[in-house]
């Protein structure tokens, strides 16, 4: 009786998280990245991977999931440009990040983090995916770039 | 009835037998001149490695500024060998069309080593075309040739083919 109590109390909180971050990401949706936007937040990917040694494949899309910029890093392996457009997709379309969703392609699931929704003047205006390693140091450093 | 000949038995007979009213006939007609044969298909460029980082960069670098040049929005996409996109961008000022127009050009030349174009040209007029898989026979993509071996492609929308050649230029 006790323990069903406690998991129930358990499950009680972790529900208030989820709630709470799920308000949290309602950013209202914004018109789509610009071409030049989106180039500046990929050479800052990218440059943080060469630092970081790492290929840093990246996928940029807009608001509706469309590429924008996509980019096989160095080296890098034939399924990244699939799994960083996974992220990214999911990210924006879900406006969560880090989630192994459905969408993602198959072998993909599991792969968390490596993706951040674009924000500018407090619109969503795109989604970046990142795969090849270092992904959540590759992500920050692009979203940094986002003027 | 006696038989009669002359201009009133002639008329008469055309009057009753259409067959000869028509012209009469001609020599056989000569055979029509021979269709001029297309250009006998070239060797399919070997496939070798895939395009590297530093080779699909210069690619996009020499179309982007051969786009600037002609002031058009290319969308370009470079694909590897077997279409698997290894860079891809579209101008803000672009319809969403245009991806799949880059992309299939791209993938048209990665599957045959050839123009986008080939099979409009060798087969003018000819739908047929439509049904050969993988071909997508709008001008805008090229193969990405270096040291006699493919290593990918290239599809240009906006801008198409000059656009695309001045990429694969860049590599040799």
């Amino acid at each position: 009786m006790k323990t069903t109590a406690f998991v129930g109390a358990l499950i009680a909180a972790a529900t208030l998280t989820a709630g709470a971050a799920g308000a949290q990401t309602g950013v209202p949706y914004g018109a789509p990245i610009t071409l030049d936007s989106a180039k500046a937040v990929g050479a800052a990917a990218h440059a943080e991977a060469v630092k970081r040694k790492v290929s840093g494949t990246f996928a940029i899309v807009d608001v509706l999931g469309e590429m924008v910029v996509v980019d096989r890093g160095m080296n890098a392996s034939n399924a990244g440009v699939e799994i960083a457009l996974a992220k990214a997709r999911s990210a924006v379309k879900y406006r969560k990040t880090g989630l192994p969703l459905a969408e993602f392609p198959a072998g993909a699931e599991g792969l968390t983090g490596g993706s951040a929704l674009l924000v500018s003047g407090g619109q969503i205006v795109g989604a970046i995916g990142v795969t090849g390693g270092s992904n959540d140091q590759v992500v920050s450093a692009a979203v940094a770039a986002l003027k | 009835m006696m038989k009669t000949f002359g201009p009133a038995a002639m008329l008469a007979a055309l009057l009753v037998n259409p067959a000869l009213a028509q012209a009469p006939a001609a020599p056989a007609p000569a055979a029509p001149p021979a269709a001029p044969r297309a250009p006998p298909f070239p060797a399919p460029i070997p496939y070798g490695p895939t395009i590297t980082y530093e080779q699909a960069h210069k690619v996009l670098d020499a179309a982007l500024e051969e786009a600037a040049k002609r002031k058009v929005s290319s969308t370009i996409a470079i694909l590897d060998n077997a279409g698997g996109i290894v860079y891809y961008e579209k101008p803000s000022s672009v319809a969403y069309n245009a991806k799949a127009l880059a992309v299939q050009k791209g993938f048209s030349s990665a599957r045959t080593t050839r123009a986008s174009k080939f099979e409009a040209d060798r087969y003018p007029f000819n739908a047929g075309i439509l049904a050969i898989d993988d071909v997508f026979p709008f001008a805008g993509g090229q193969a990405i040739v270096a040291g006699g071996k493919m290593i990918g492609a290239i599809g240009v929308t906006g801008g198409d083919d000059p656009v695309a050649l001045a990429g694969v230029a860049a590599v040799k």
